[in-house]
């Protein structure tokens, strides 16, 4: 597991909001060591202005994202509704074989 | 019983440097040669030597990739690394796709035959030069990147704009942003000419 942050050096975020993001990485770690069967897995937090961005990254067996369209799954509803929460944007990349990545944007609460 | 060596490389003065330079040893025996990484292959299929001396630049693959290829299919064949590069870099990959060493092309022939001695036995041989490097880069780690950066990094280096990259990864021009800004932090570099710059001389792209 590899844990890099870039700019976070003297920033103070607000307890809610690093809470849910806390969470968030939280869920996607556990669908990686439940499900992945992944061997290296990335957590990267950068902030650049007002925005942070983390990205969840393994390399286990991936899935076919499609599903999740009609997936009622508590984890992931719990997922969308954390950034959606917190206004972020999610982009996930997975495919069956090549690992899994989620890239998700957070304007920073002023 | 006399070691069996192969080389790939594709710089015929090369190969033809090492075979006059392995010629008056006795404990050789020059199997050949391949300039690709397919004919190298196809060559393995009939028959294996003992040592294969390969080159990290090949037309149509890398020798990190191939060195991993030819570990896994024949494992009993050492490999040793040959190039004008001493870069801790491809070094390093060379080593983990399973190289027994690494030589420079400006080594000697006893430098050779030691490196030739050293991976027979089982062991690993890297020349003075490569050691020095391996030990003085310790410290300087090629940082981590994940995949969307990587395929940013490759992106920006074909020349793309930020409003090209995001319609081919289907992601916002904001977000191909934030990627290439967390590109120029990792590499601590100025520009994305630094950045292109960098990656190209580490083998990233």
């Amino acid at each position: 597991m590899v844990y890099q942050s870039i700019g976070l050096e003297d920033t103070q975020l607000n307890q809610t909001f690093s809470i849910t993001i806390y969470r968030i990485v939280q869920e996607i770690l556990n669908n990686t060591l439940k499900h992945a069967n992944a061997t290296t897995a990335i957590v990267q937090l950068t902030k650049h202005n007002n925005q942070l961005s983390v990205t969840v990254e393994d390399d286990g067996k991936g899935f076919d994202t499609s599903i999740l369209t009609h997936s009622k799954g508590i984890g992931w509803t719990n997922i969308q509704n954390r950034i959606e929460f917190v206004k972020g944007h999610l982009d996930l990349q997975s495919r069956p074989g090549e690992g899994t990545s989620y890239h998700m944007e957070f304007p920073l609460p002023e | 019983m006399a070691t069996k060596i192969f080389i790939v490389d594709d710089h015929y003065m090369v190969i033809e440097g090492i075979r006059s330079i392995l010629q008056e040893e006795k404990s050789i025996e020059w199997m050949g040669h391949a300039s690709t990484a397919a004919s190298c292959l196809a060559f393995l299929q009939k028959q294996q030597p003992d040592i294969i001396l390969m080159d990290i630049n090949l037309p149509d693959m890398s020798g990190i990739d191939l060195c991993k290829e030819v570990r896994e299919k024949y494992p009993s064949t050492f490999i040793v690394g040959l190039s004008t590069f001493n870069q801790q870099s491809f070094i390093q990959r060379m080593m983990e796709n399973g190289a027994s060493g690494y030589v420079l092309k400006n080594a000697t022939q006893e430098e050779l035959m030691e490196a030739f001695q050293t991976v027979l036995k089982g062991k690993v041989y890297l020349s003075d030069d490569v050691s020095q490097t391996l030990r003085k880069n310790a410290d300087a780690q090629i940082p981590v990147l994940t995949r969307r950066e990587k395929e940013v990094l490759e992106l920006i280096a074909e020349g793309l704009t930020n409003i090209e990259i995001a319609s081919r990864l289907f992601i916002s021009t904001t977000t191909v942003d934030t990627h290439r800004k967390n590109l120029l932090a990792k590499f601590d570099v100025r520009n994305t000419a630094a950045l292109v710059k960098y990656a190209m001389l580490h083998k990233l792209i």
